[in-house]
């Protein structure tokens, strides 16, 4: 099986991703490497992540640029957990056995569920139990939790790859 | 006057933020009320607005309400205003 290789001529313009400091100073050595090297489609990859983490350097090292990232990533990880409360909301009251359930907070209400309602009729315990109602809400929670995991182990992993 | 220019920038461009992480939040509820089958209704102002299957008689219905709203837009601003503030206290330059 033949591997498909980039000449450097093709990985080159990849330098353009990199920030304009970074070029300044490394841009002319790097070109000169990249012609001395096997290109690849590794080394296109890795210098796409590189532009990645040497951005994230140029961020970190200014104050109001890095106090941006911090307010972009504050917003990110607010949504994040809305979502999984929105989802917990759904999970607890899809498994419990009243009609409707409300979240308040003291005489606000923020968000209610609402059952059809048929002739009066209570699901029974156990057919909320086996019904696997719960199990997409269950599901989706679990994506959920993962990437907000991710999201806060971003800055550190970031940092880590530097 | 360029301080005062830069600083409302500042302020529309984390108003814009905050806009842009609201309407993602609707979105990805929509997204939810699709895979878990159930009618979302999204209180704005005095009218509501209410998503979901047309079919849906027996799907159960979530509401959000406007208190809802805007404890969510408080919980989002709040968070990104803390992780700022956080950030800007502790930033120290790279040695």
């Amino acid at each position: 099986m033949a591997v498909r290789t980039l000449a450097p001529c093709h990985v080159k313009p990849l330098l353009r991703l990199y920030p304009r400091s970074w070029r300044r100073r490394y841009g002319r050595e790097m070109e000169v490497l990249l012609e001395d090297m096997p290109s690849g489609v590794g080394l296109g990859l890795d210098l796409v992540l590189g532009a990645g983490a040497a951005y994230a350097a140029v961020i970190r090292g200014n104050r109001i640029l890095s106090t941006a990232g911090a307010y972009l990533h504050g917003v990110c990880v607010a949504v994040l957990l809305q979502a999984i409360g929105f989802v917990s909301f759904v999970l607890v009251a899809e498994t419990s056995r009243v009609q409707g359930t409300t979240l308040d907070v003291g005489p606000m209400h923020l968000l209610t569920y609402a059952r059809p309602f048929f002739l009066g009729l209570r699901p029974s315990f156990a057919a909320v139990a086996l019904s696997l109602d719960w199990l997409p809400a269950a599901s989706v929670l679990t994506v959920l939790v993962m990437a907000l995991v991710f999201l806060l182990a971003a800055p550190r992993l970031a940092r880590s790859t530097r | 006057m360029r301080r005062f220019s830069a600083a409302a920038t500042l302020a529309l461009l984390a108003l814009l933020a905050i806009g842009g992480a609201e309407a993602a939040l609707l979105a990805l509820l929509m997204l939810f009320s699709v895979i878990l089958k159930l009618r979302l209704g999204v209180e704005l102002g005095p009218g509501a607005a209410l998503f979901g299957q047309s079919d849906g008689c027996c799907a159960p219905q979530v509401t959000i309400f406007n208190a809802g709203t805007d404890v969510s837009i408080v919980i989002t601003a709040g968070s990104a205003v803390l992780a700022a503030v956080w950030r800007f206290g502790r930033w120290r330059p790279a040695t």
